[in-house]
């Protein structure tokens, strides 16, 4: 069987990803887009594959479900000032105030969870795009990297262009449909910081992997 | 039969029934935050990060927490 490409060899030649490796950026491993990220592996990998970009949604994003746990934070202050509470005894109260707590603790660590898993990953190989919804509804999806036929990305709203994130759409030769029917394409990116640096790795790791299949054939 | 009497004269107040949902809520979160682990370690695996176990831990925590927590509110 021919060889298509050789994923060792092309992951020294992305321009892109040499040259924020030399400056050191996006490196946190928290962060919305790292760089190489070191300890970092997936269900499918294979061994001589390589993560070199890893993603998630903005951090600007969170911060509709943090105000709201901020409001919620203060909201037994003040909750005795109401007739129907004032009429309930201490324990009661005491345990209502508890369970109050208990929810919004829950609630912040979901929305954390659901953040910090909901990933693309870039591979010298493969695209891996991992959606987890509520708890118990996982929808991962994946692309060869010379399956690739177009990508391109959008910022819209006001909160895009000022954290400069936006959505990148990866078109795939196969027209993979997600199971998740709220995604037009099954490589929909959401919320991607640095949406442009983002297309233009993947641009330059088609590019690489187009040469060197023109160089085979 | 002074059980039965007991259960009968019994005043049902706001208070009663506020704190019998309380516990049942308390009790909801628990399963929850056992689901929470559950798949958080589910995550871990499809996802290996290296800040995954601090993850897993917290999640752990949280459900040691309600239980220690729940097991109070129904005591009260």
């Amino acid at each position: 069987m021919a060889e298509i490409f050789n994923a060792k060899e092309q992951i020294q030649e992305v321009p892109g990803i040499k040259e924020m490796e030399e400056k050191g950026q996006f490196r946190s491993i928290l962060g919305s887009l790292v760089v190489s990220p070191s300890k970092t592996s997936f269900e499918s990998q294979d061994n001589d594959e390589k993560v070199i970009l890893l993603g998630r949604k903005h951090f600007a994003t969170n911060f509709g479900w943090i105000a709201l746990a901020c409001i919620a934070f203060f909201v037994p202050f003040f909750w005795s000032e109401f007739p129907m509470v004032k009429m309930l005894t201490a324990n009661v109260n005491f345990a209502m105030t508890v369970a109050w707590y208990a929810a919004l603790i829950f609630f912040v660590i979901q929305n954390f969870l659901l953040w910090f898993y909901n990933v693309y990953i870039v591979t010298n190989e493969r695209l891996v795009d991992v959606d987890f919804f509520g708890l118990l509804y996982k929808n991962i999806n994946v692309t060869q990297v010379n399956r690739l036929v177009d990508v391109n990305y959008s910022q819209k709203g006001l909160m895009s262009g000022i954290f400069n994130f936006g959505n990148v759409v990866v078109q795939t030769a196969s027209e993979q449909r997600s199971d998740d029917r709220s995604e037009a394409a099954a490589f929909n990116f959401v919320a991607v910081s640095n949406p442009a640096l983002v297309v233009k790795i993947i641009s330059e790791l088609m590019e690489i992997v187009d040469e060197s299949s023109e160089r085979r054939n | 039969m002074e059980n039965i009497d007991a259960i009968i004269n019994s005043k049902i107040t706001v208070s009663v029934i506020v704190g019998i949902m309380v516990k049942v809520l308390m009790v909801l979160l628990l399963v929850l935050s056992l689901v929470m682990v559950r798949q958080s370690t589910l995550m871990n695996r499809v996802v290996k990060l290296p800040v995954g176990g601090n993850v897993k831990l917290l999640t752990l925590s949280f459900f040691v927490l309600m239980l220690i927590l729940t097991a109070i509110v129904i005591l009260v």
